[in-house]
């Protein structure tokens, strides 16, 4: 059963973004073209999940906006990993004052509220899709940083990294060939979780104002538009959110299916 | 300890490692962990030294320190007439080839993502010798070396027993033709069959290629079998030296002899008397007063207690830090007679 819903997932997620990425191509309306003929109506099979307050198709609009919002997710994630590889290795690896610096970025980062800390951020540089960037990735580093410490220094004292020292192995060739591979199990999932997260805060910020700016559609902000209107067309808001919710599920369900996975895994290795 | 000046491969001199025990808000040392606490010894060439004590004595910390694995707090070691510790980071790095180390567990010395031909051949990578044509048959050599098939080569860890898997500890030691080798407890946590496929290996790998072995063990059967000479350690001090057969036939201190003395013997009626030593083993934070060894020492006088006694030569070629060494062997001779 478990598998099952590991696969599942995994689908929705090539779904999802197969989608995302034919977007231009394959959505049905123009995402940003009103229809005066067409003001909020229900779903029908013309359109299948209805049309917003200005005539605009909600499904084209949904498939638009997961563009930028699965983008903006994978990315920051990505950046916030390799910013997370480099300050949690050398904090794990080489103790001293080095670490004692690194770990207070990390705990302050930590400590502070991330969706406060997205807002002071954003409303500092002007809204867009490089200030939810940089937010995101702000807030996202140092997660990884503390996951990568932790793996670094259960890591280095172990046989076979003193071996590769003994014979003569460089610190960044250690981490590459002897830290990395025996964490990137770890790594994977807690990416997955981190996109799902990145997504989320991107909804948030949008749903806030403080995203990307209409009339590019983003889920978030398609949310934050249709609660104006949540009697008369409950769609408007209905839809991209039961597609957030349903990326974010299947990535979490991904992500910790993974980490299942890869313990039976490291079981048979031992 | 001067012994000969001729011969030697590594010479360790006034070795002492002491941990920091941090304590409070700005982690002030206020103690240190005397983990090897003024060590001096050497190795001939295709000779091997038997490292022997209690667990906690700091055996392991000088094997490790010697590889500089952990950094030294003072004292020397010369290689070869090189001084160890003072290389800079590419001589070391060439000077890596010559030490290798095999270790106790042979499970987490091999990383389990990496097949057996890159463990083995990982020494040859990092020193970019010869091309991957060279490498890999190199590592097959290897493999027949250590008695494992070559065809092993692209198999992973977990598809070994213990006794292999420590085989390719051993093919990855040998890869960059090292004079000296660290067994760290080598064959500690292999089956007593298996320990002594392993330490004929090692026996004839030393007759082959002329190699050095600090043997580190707490197994003194074991340690009898391989070593010519034996240190014996106690709370971070070497507390007796001697060749294998002075230090079985003759054993000077009284920690040697308790140690002796627990080794079974297979005769039920032989009789042997065993020295129980009181109590534990002290901490190496806040060593005894004096002679460490004296709140347990069986013959210990109030000498004992204020002062340590010197390492000093008792017989030819017999080093021990005992006060009442000649004494006691004198009574010794006497019950013999």
């Amino acid at each position: 059963m478990k598998k099952f819903f590991y696969w599942s997932a995994l689908g929705l997620l090539t779904v999802i973004l197969g989608v995302c990425v034919l977007s231009s191509w394959i959505t049905p309306y123009d995402p940003l073209l009103p229809d005066l003929d067409a003001l909020k109506q229900a779903p029908s099979l013309s359109h299948l999940m209805g049309t917003d307050d200005r005539g605009r198709d909600v499904l084209s609009r949904i498939i638009a906006g997961g563009r930028f919002s699965i983008s903006l997710g994978i990315f920051t994630t990505v950046f916030a990993l390799l910013i997370g590889i480099i300050f949690g290795f050398i904090s794990g690896y080489y103790c001293g004052w080095m670490d004692s610096l690194a770990g207070v970025a990390i705990n302050i980062t930590l400590a502070f509220p991330s969706l406060l800390l997205a807002i002071a951020l954003s409303s500092v540089m002007e809204p867009g899709y490089k200030s939810i960037f940089v937010t995101l990735v702000v807030i996202g580093w140092a997660g990884f940083a503390k996951l990568i410490r932790g793996e670094t220094l259960k890591l280095k004292n172990s046989p076979h990294v003193q071996a590769a020292r003994v014979l003569g192995a460089s610190d960044l060739y250690i981490f590459l060939k002897h830290i990395l591979p025996l964490s990137a199990g770890i790594i994977i999932t807690a990416v997955t979780l981190r996109v799902g997260v990145s997504i989320l805060m991107e909804s948030s910020l949008s749903f806030l104002g403080l995203g990307i700016q209409p009339p590019m559609p983003t889920w978030g902000g398609m949310v934050s538009q249709g609660r104006d209107f949540f009697r008369s067309a409950p769609w408007m808001t209905m839809f991209p959110g039961i597609i957030i919710t349903l990326t974010i599920l299947s990535l979490n369900i991904a992500g910790e299916g993974y980490k299942e996975l890869s313990a039976h895994n490291v079981k048979k290795y031992k | 300890m001067k012994i000969n000046q001729n011969n030697f491969l590594i010479e360790v001199k006034n070795l002492r490692k002491y941990f920091p025990v941090r304590k409070g808000f700005f982690a002030k040392t206020h103690a240190y962990v005397k983990a090897v606490d003024d060590i001096s010894f050497s190795i001939e060439k295709c000779k091997t030294l038997g490292l022997v004590g209690e667990s906690g004595c700091g055996k392991t910390t000088a094997g490790r320190t010697i590889l500089r694995l952990l950094e030294p707090t003072s004292g020397e070691v010369i290689f070869d007439g090189k001084p160890l510790f003072n290389l800079k980071r590419r001589e070391l790095k060439s000077l890596r080839k010559e030490i290798q180390i095999i270790f106790q567990d042979p499970y987490s010395s091999l990383n389990p993502r990496m097949p057996v031909g890159s463990i083995i051949e990982e020494g040859l990578l990092i020193h970019r010798i010869g091309n991957k044509k060279f490498r890999r048959s190199r590592a097959k050599e290897l493999l027949d070396i250590v008695g494992l098939a070559p065809d092993y080569y692209n198999r992973y860890p977990h598809e070994f027993s213990g006794g292999q898997r420590q085989r390719i500890g051993i093919a990855r030691a040998l890869a960059l033709n090292p004079k000296f080798i660290v067994c760290d407890e080598a064959v500690s946590a292999l089956d007593v069959s298996v320990q002594a496929q392993i330490i004929n290996l090692l026996e004839n790998l030393q007759k082959e290629f002329g190699l050095a072995y600090m043997f580190i063990s707490h197994d003194l059967g074991v340690v009898k079998h391989v070593s010519d000479y034996i240190a014996v350690m106690y709370l971070g001090k070497i507390v007796e030296y001697a060749s294998t057969d002075n230090l079985f036939s003759n054993p000077l201190h009284p920690y040697t002899q308790a140690l002796l003395s627990a080794i079974p013997v297979p005769d039920p009626r032989s009789g042997k008397k065993r020295i129980v030593l009181k109590g534990d083993i002290p901490s190496p934070v806040n060593p005894p007063s004096g002679c460490y060894f004296h709140p347990r020492c069986p013959q210990a006088k109030d000498k004992c207690k204020t002062k340590y006694p010197d390492f000093e030569k008792k017989e030819n070629e017999h080093f021990c830090s005992c006060f009442f060494v000649n004494k006691q062997s004198m009574e010794l001779a006497d019950e013999k007679n």
